[in-house]
């Protein structure tokens, strides 16, 4: 296990070295000032170059569309580039909205025996025809526009909340996604729906007054959709920029990791896609008037994997990547149909490929290559750059070593006098099966109040899912945990972490992308909610805290640096900090000294021991060294059953456990 | 029983009857039909009509073709004598020619032994007039109910029932006491009951049309349903007194309707089945090769339905070489040729692929879907600029038509053959992936990469043959597609999504989840789609696995234990 | 390093194509817009890739086919032509947007394109605000009547309806109308059923299907239509699209069915499509159009063997194996049609041609045909052929000469007062 993640971690390294450039303040400083100049240009040049006739009404009006293409694609990018949910639905969205407003301007534009022109023609019968119930509310322009957001809406929703609360990620959630969108791609081509089939909507003509084939009305639209596109970005870019930004970036990276950090993750991803969905929705609207049609072709499937395309070729993760994305690969289409009608889909299939396989943060990423190389970072603080010489550890003098020594001496006879007296977690009889399996059968193990428990065993013991059934995410077959007066046994993750159970894992998982701090301000307690993320800012005495924590871990330096370039070691603290920082009751370590050096090996202890004035805590440990140092009650775990419970002088000359040690 | 096997059989018996047939009319001989076939240029109506009757009843099959011939005007007079000419062609200084053949054998007339071609001027046509076409019509299918070809035999025999034509009867009646094939008589017997049933036929007995009525239930005879349901209207009918109503025929009406009707629901439970399992094969061996590359490699490969394009058109140049540069007797032969061409085509392809493309985005599954989708635009056109639309892959013969295996249960030989391949494939890659070395390395690849890199084994290598495996597999289920399908560029498309869904509701990366998936899918769309249509029914299915996929996220068979990423 | 130097080669590969394409474009267009003094431009409204490239590959061909030769015989009003090419992509917006292209971009004198009702339906709006020319080629469903398109291929009553009252005469009298799901297929099967139900077919007698677009299982269908024939007197009237047919033909086959059982007349289906299907097991089928490639004329022949010949010295896709069919002559004559009103206009000014096309008479590859005198159609014969051994028609029934088309149907208008006026044409003041 450790050798894998040595390897990923050495991976990560040589990545972080070649992005190098790419991190810090001129990422930010990037983000804003290209959005800002592309919307300066498409506020004054556009306008001036067409006042001026450089530019003709028709590639005005093509920038409007292209503009609300762009809304989707930073629709997507919220929940794709941040949030790591691959949606197939956005096309849909778009489309249920564009159908909105179609609808709305269908009824304003020549009727026949009072119905659209539109569903006249597909649906002109001997027998004359009336219109649709469905079709009533969108005589006004206000309910329309309301229901065009709404509709949208309430899909993502819905389909956010079945899909999330269940927990379909990553592939799932975009095939369920496909399938949706071919299900109602499906539906609106259907001629008897009274959507006008596959020919859609047509003829529209006045917008609220306006006459659509007007030059004026063409530029109006346009600056419209500008000036929404600019509206929308700074709505998701302070998203991006708050907690809840943040939430999302973790949720992407590890999301069981926020959920045992006590966050529901599925709130905030109905939250990210049920706005993604009311994006794309408003992109339709904004659409429709512009493009004078809206047909079932704009929620195939293909489209929606175009949407992500646009994005991929901007950049994920950066928002003005995705209207950059968005307004190049519509341009160059448009292009190459017209001057290579038939290599356009070498040139458009080549520049994917090639995208994806030279530029896999997509074009931004050429920016921020660009902005970083003319603003090289300073190291802050005054030291000298994390990644200039590869490595990021301090080094520990030996001196410091014996110091820490003599402490633990001391706190472990500090321990002895203050053994707990009544239980805290309790597990009774219980047993897990994994396909006939019998990965776990306990009668009784129980961890009293400020006690240090430790838990060893070989090698598929049971340890790890002991923890698992713990905290919850493994499901006992029979039997019954208790936590305090609380029967946890059926309780979710999210549940157990809210009740105070901390879980640190045996491999570090901490949010890769986000910095130290960032990962710490996360795991403060009180901040689950979707809402206070969205709006709130952390007091001055938390961060206080979480600067106190960073520097008893010697992470202090390393504050501001994205979780990946840390090593092994420092990754094990920083998780056992954010464990600590949500001041849990019970503390359950998964193998903290796995792959640290003897020097860190000991500074872990330590840690430990002082924890337990304030927690309970269960670790469970290979390390026999190590193990001695805690000096605490041990339990050995062998074939799911405990076999030996007392301390590690007792454990130890159990012939029972030499014998499952070392074999017959 | 099974019709397609015994043709052979068939075609040289009735080859047989027909040199004994041919040896009887020894004495008559092709010289006499040549004189009476003469006959029909005579200007005399009279004369014309009597030739025609006594064509009609020499029985022989060669006259049907004969008398089409006669029928759309392609006979001519020259010098003397009858000649068929199919069409009037230009020659290069654009003067119409004919080229003659043989009316009786069809074979070209010779000029000092060289096919005539004659300029059209020399020829007078020999059509029959306004009043005579009936005749000549009726007389072809006389005459098509002694055709040499049994289907011919059996299209007449349905022909003359339903033609409700009661002059027929003694021609048929002829038909069930000389016909050797069971099912010509049969459909023969089914015709009499037919006409007897609803024809005025001379001195018959209201009893006789009873019993045609019973003969037609035992017969489960399907066509009968929709003329008896008639009847029993009839009977029904509001403005008739209802004392005169004939309670026994409407009882014996009921009785026929309900004996054919149960039959006929047993035949309608068949075809569910069939046509499920029909569809749902080919939807295993798309998945096939679909989940063995993203339980590999976590890679959705969007290009995939472009490898079963690939293997499609493999199939269309295999087909295209065996017409230009093999004799045609070797044409059947394509098709078992084009089975391997069209596997390794596609495995070619998808082994270039990997290595170009999909190598260079290991670990990040979602940007490989975008690599991919490139591809397939690449492919698409690629195929589109050098091959075209509308091309056609022809099945071979013996893959053509259906096997009836009970009467009216068709199994078309060209579905059985896909599910006989699916089959093959399932039990190949089960082969495969147990019991050698190379399967062994590919488990091990996919249940941990990097243990498995650790012991040596070459993971890039393993990835590079899986990938092209599993592209080789998309090139077979192209190749099958040919028989049911067209051959278009962008007929990758029109699977893909689907397969996807099978994949993930088997659950990633098992065999076993994508062929239960792929069969419940495919059973499943094909009886809801008789009640609901298409749309809806798939509208259904889709909605359906969306449910499924919400209750179990991890598919049918989803990983369990401490790898259960949860 | 090595990210900075790819990066770099992609930079400039992207600038490269940029480039290329700029140059290419340029070179396609001497003069800054519009018609220069020695060329005049048309656009081709086609799409070339995508899912409808199956069936208007072929136009886009003959259309060029028709521009060389006109230019090879001295151009219109001595002007050369110069066909702009683009390629809507099957994408019906992009439909809208790339005439928005031709018109305001490259000022095309008219346009020829287009085969869906959808893309028709998409560049409608456009043709009509900019007051332009548009030439369609395909048969359709009728109810339309813009002063902006001329309609070369046939209008329902053209080939609907001389189509159903064949059948009738040939003694069917049960009629399965299945089509693919959209507008044509639905209204054609609106006039047809009018029109069977005004003749005096039950309505018991009519049945109706649809499937979706690019539907590849026709198990289920076929096995519904083999109980509907079992009766006999059963006939089918196939509205089914583009690649359906080839899956629907070869079930249809393969679950035993004949022509002589149950024949399918198709209106979607040319010789163009049968090059794509497994012929043998269709013989007797037959087919409604306005156009075979076997009309046995010394003209027709002359333009089947150049369009063989321009296919195969272009170096096109299937060479000298291409057919022609309905469409493509339709396609065809359309330019001519132009040029000929062009000329008899004296001028490119779309009002003039406009005014010339009514009541234009040409001869056509297929033979003499007239526009409509009052609406925006075509008089043309009406052919009823059969499918042959070869993948080509036998023409078993024919009009007596030409037929006058009716843009709105007389079936499913039967109160001619009712009828929507012309939309589109010149601006008013």
């Amino acid at each position: 296990m450790s050798s894998r993640s040595e390897r990923t971690r050495h991976l990560r390294e040589r990545t972080a070295k070649a992005l190098s450039p790419a991190i810090g303040g001129a990422q930010q400083f990037g983000h804003r000032f290209g959005a800002l100049f592309m919307f300066l240009v498409g506020l004054i040049v556009v306008p001036a170059l067409y006042e001026s006739g450089n530019m003709n009404i028709e590639t005005v009006n093509m920038f409007g569309r292209y503009l609300a293409f762009a809304m989707v694609a930073v629709g997507l990018d919220l929940v794709w580039g941040y949030t790591g949910i691959l949606s197939l639905c956005q096309s849909l969205f778009f489309a249920l909205g564009g159908y909105a407003m179609g609808m709305y301007l269908a009824l304003h534009g020549p009727l026949d025996e009072g119905v659209p022109r539109a569903l006249y023609v597909v649906s002109s019968s001997v027998k004359g025809i009336t219109l649709p119930w469905f079709w009533e509310p969108f005589r006004t322009l206000p309910v329309t526009i309301g229901l065009g957001l709404l509709i949208p809406g309430a899909l993502a929703f819905v389909v956010g909340y079945f899909g999330f609360v269940s927990r379909v990620r990553g592939v799932y959630f975009a095939i369920l996604t496909q399938a949706i969108t071919l299900a109602a791609w499906m539906v609106f081509c259907l001629n008897n729906m009274r959507l006008c089939g596959t020919n859609g909507l047509t003829n529209f003509v006045m917008l609220a007054g306006f006459d659509l084939t007007q030059a004026n009305t063409k530029l109006g639209l346009y600056l419209i959709t500008l000036v929404t596109l600019a509206a929308v970005y700074a709505l998701c870019r302070y998203i991006v920029n708050s907690r809840l930004g943040r939430v999302l970036i973790a949720i992407r990276d590890n999301e069981s990791r926020l959920r045992f950090s006590g966050y529901k993750p599925h709130y905030f991803k109905i939250f990210a896609f049920t706005l993604s969905g009311v994006l794309a929705g408003l992109a339709g609207m904004l659409y429709a008037p512009q493009a004078n049609i809206i047909t079932p072709a704009y929620m195939t499937v293909e489209r929606s994997i175009l949407v992500v395309i646009w994005v991929a070729v901007g950049g994920r993760g950066t928002l003005s990547g995705a209207i950059l994305g968005a307004l190049l690969v519509n341009l160059m289409y448009n292009f190459l149909t017209t001057s290579k009608p038939e290599w356009w889909p070498f040139v458009q299939g080549g520049l994917f490929i090639g995208v994806v396989l030279l530029l896999p943060n997509g074009l931004m990423s050429l920016w921020h290559g660009w902005t970083a190389k003319r603003r090289e970072p300073l190291p802050e603080n005054g030291q000298k750059s994390p990644l200039a010489d590869g490595s990021a550890e301090r080094p520990i003098d030996a001196h410091d070593i014996d110091r820490r020594f003599s402490r633990i001496a001391l706190l472990q006879r500090e321990k002895s006098v203050a053994l707990a007296d009544s239980e805290l977690l309790r597990v009774e009889n219980i047993q897990v099966d994994f396909d006939g399996f019998k990965a776990l059968d306990i009668d009784t193990f129980s961890v009293g109040y400020y006690e240090l428990r430790v838990i060893i065993g070989p090698n598929g013991a049971g340890k790890t899912t002991l923890c698992d059934v713990i905290s919850g995410k493994t499901r006992v077959a029979t039997g019954r945990v208790m936590f305090g007066t609380t029967d946890i046994t059926t309780l979710a993750e999210v549940d157990i972490a809210r009740l105070g159970v901390g879980r640190k894992f045996q491999t570090p998982t901490v949010f890769d992308s986000l910095t130290v701090y960032e990962n710490m301000k996360l795991a403060l307690p009180g901040w689950q909610g979707v809402w206070r993320n969205l709006a709130g800012r952390e007091t001055a005495a938390e961060c206080e805290r979480i600067t106190a924590l960073l520097k008893r871990v010697r992470l202090d330096d390393q504050m501001q640096i994205p979780v990946k370039y840390l090593s092994h070691g420092q990754r094990q603290w920083l998780e056992i900090s954010m464990l600590i920082l949500a001041s849990p009751i019970l503390l359950l370590v998964d193998e903290p000294a796995a792959g640290l050096t003897d020097q860190e090996t000991v500074l872990t202890a330590e840690l430990l021991l002082e924890l337990q004035s304030e927690h309970s805590i269960i670790v469970i440990e290979h390390d026999m060294e190590f193990v001695r140092l805690l000096n605490s009650r041990v339990a050995v775990l062998n074939e799911g059953k405990i076999m030996a419970d007392g301390s590690m002088d007792e454990v130890q000359t159990d012939p029972k456990v030499i014998e499952a040690y070392l074999g017959r | 029983m099974d019709s397609q096997r015994i043709w052979p059989a068939l075609v040289l018996w009735a080859s047989l009857t027909g040199l004994l047939s041919t040896s009887a009319l020894a004495a008559t001989g092709d010289n006499q039909i040549r004189q009476t076939m003469l006959r029909l240029a005579d200007p005399d109506a009279d004369v014309r009509v009597a030739a025609i009757e006594e064509l009609a009843g020499m029985r022989d099959g060669r006259l049907a073709g004969f008398m089409r011939a006669y029928q759309e005007g392609s006979l001519y007079l020259w010098r003397g004598r009858l000649v068929l000419c199919r069409q009037i062609v230009l020659d290069k200084a654009d003067k119409k020619t004919a080229p003659l053949s043989d009316p009786l054998t069809h074979q070209p007339v010779l000029i000092e032994g060289a096919a005539a071609v004659v300029p059209s001027t020399e020829l007078r046509e020999v059509s029959p007039n306004t009043r005579d076409r009936k005749l000549v019509s009726d007389t072809i299918l006389v005459l098509e109910l002694w055709s040499v070809d049994p289907e011919e035999r059996l299209a007449a025999v349905q022909k003359c029932g339903a033609s409700r034509n009661a002059e027929f009867l003694t021609q048929l009646a002829d038909v069930v006491r000389l016909e050797q094939l069971e099912k010509v008589r049969r459909t023969a017997r089914e015709s009499i009951a037919l006409i007897r049933l609803v024809s005025k036929v001379p001195d018959q007995k209201p009893e006789d049309r009873l019993a045609a009525a019973r003969e037609l239930a035992d017969l489960r005879s399907a066509r009968a349903g929709p003329v008896l349901q008639d009847l029993l209207k009839e009977l029904d009918a509001p403005n008739k007194d209802r004392r005169l109503v004939d309670r026994t025929a409407q009882k014996v009406y009921q009785q026929a309707i309900e004996q054919i009707e149960s039959y006929q629901r047993l035949v309608r439970g068949f075809d569910y089945l069939k046509n499920g399992i029909s569809r749902g094969s080919i939807l295993i061996l798309m998945a096939l090769g679909l989940s063995i590359i993203y339980g590999l490699m976590r890679v959705i490969n969007m290009a995939h339905g472009e490898l079963m394009m690939i293997g499609a058109y493999a199939t269309y140049v295999t087909q295209q070489l065996f017409v230009r540069y093999l004799p045609e007797s070797y044409f059947n032969w394509y098709f078992a040729v084009s089975l391997p061409v069209a596997f390794l085509a596609a495995a070619m392809v998808g082994f270039l692929i990997e290595f170009l493309v999909v190598r260079h985005l290991y670990g990040r599954p979602l940007e490989t879907l975008l690599a991919t989708w490139g591809v397939s635009l690449v492919l698409i056109q690629a195929v589109n600029r050098n091959f075209g639309y509308n091309i056609g892959v022809n099945s071979p013969t013996w893959l053509r038509g259906g096997v009836e295996i009970f009467q009216d249960m068709v199994l078309p030989v060209n579905r059985c053959f896909i599910v006989v391949l699916t089959s093959f494939c399932v039990l190949l890659i089960y082969g495969l992936m147990r019991f050698t070395d190379l399967g062994l390395r590919i488990r091990a690849t996919m249940q941990d990469r990097e243990m498995a890199d650790a012991l040596g084994v070459n993971t890039r290598r393993v990835d590079g043959y899986t990938f092209a495996l599993g592209a080789g597999l998309a090139g077979l289920a192209g190749y099958a597609l040919t028989l049911i399908g067209g051959v278009t560029p962008d007929m990758g498309q029109n699977y893909i999504v689907e397969s996807f869904l099978v994949v993930v509701t088997g659950g990633v990366g098992e065999f076993a989840g994508a062929i239960w998936a792929g069969l419940g899918l495919g059973v499943l769309n094909k009886i809801l789609e008789p009640s609901l249509g298409a749309v809806w029914g798939q509208v259904l299915i889709l909605i359906g696995v969306v449910l499924f996929i919400q209750r179990r996220p991890a598919g049918l068979f989803p990983p369990k234990g401490r790898l259960a990423d949860v | 390093m090595k990210r900075m130097k790819t990066i770099a080669v992609l930079t400039l590969l992207g600038f490269g194509v940029f480039a290329w394409g700029c140059n290419a474009s340029k070179s396609g267009s001497p003069g800054s817009g519009g018609a220069s003094k020695d060329t005049v431009k048309v656009g081709v409204l086609h799409s070339l890739t995508g899912t409808m490239a199956i069936s208007e590959t072929s136009l886009h061909d003959v259309v060029l086919m028709a521009v060389d030769e006109i230019n090879a015989a001295g151009g219109v009003l001595g002007k050369q032509i110069e066909p702009v090419v683009v390629d809507p992509a099957s994408d019906w917006p992009l439909f809208n947007e790339k005439a928005k292209e031709l018109i305001t971009k490259h000022k095309v004198a008219v346009t020829f394109g287009c085969w869906t009702s959808v893309s028709r339906k998409s560049v409608l709006p456009v043709f009509e605000e900019y007051n332009q020319l548009l030439f369609y080629p395909v048969q359709y469903e009728g109810e339309e009547q813009s002063l902006n398109v001329f309609y070369t291929g046939a209008a329902p009553n053209q080939q609907l309806t001389p189509a159903a009252e064949y059948m009738m005469k040939e003694g069917y009298t049960k009629f399965y109308l299945l089509g693919t799901d959209y507008v044509f297929p639905r209204t054609a099967n609106k006039v047809l059923k009018a029109y069977l139900l005004a003749k005096g077919v039950a309505e018991s007698q009519i049945e109706e299907e649809y499937t979706p677009f690019h539907h590849q299982d026709y198990q289920t269908i076929v096995g519904k239509l083999k109980k509907f024939a079992e009766g006999g007197h059963a006939c089918v009237m196939s509205t089914i699209n583009g690649d359906s047919n080839v899956p629907f033909y070869k079930e249809f086959a393969n679950q035993g069915l004949t022509s002589s059982d149950c024949p399918i007349m198709a209106f979607s289906v040319a010789e163009d499509e049968l090059r794509a299907m497994d012929v043998p097991p269709l013989v007797g089928h037959l087919a409604c159009w306005n156009y075979y490639q076997s009309i046995d004329t010394p003209e027709n022949q002359k333009f089947v063997r150049d369009f063989k010949a321009f296919c195969a010295t272009k170096n096109l896709p299937g060479g000298s194996d291409r057919v022609t069919d309905d469409p493509i002559e339709a396609a065809y004559f359309g330019v001519y049609v132009w040029k000929a009103a062009a000329e008899k206009a004296g001028s490119f000014d779309v009002d003039k041609v406009r005014n010339v096309v009514y009541g234009l008479e040409f001869d056509a590859p297929g033979g003499r045909k007239k526009m409509d005198d009052a609406n925006q159609h075509t008089l043309k014969p009406v052919y009823v052929g059969e499918i042959l051994k070869n993948g080509q028609f036998k023409i078993t029934h024919q009009s007596d000469g030409l037929v006058k088309p009716d843009s709105y149907s007389s079936y499913l208008h039967p109160d001619p007062s009712k009828i929507p006026g012309p939309t589109g044409g010149p601006k008013k003041k």
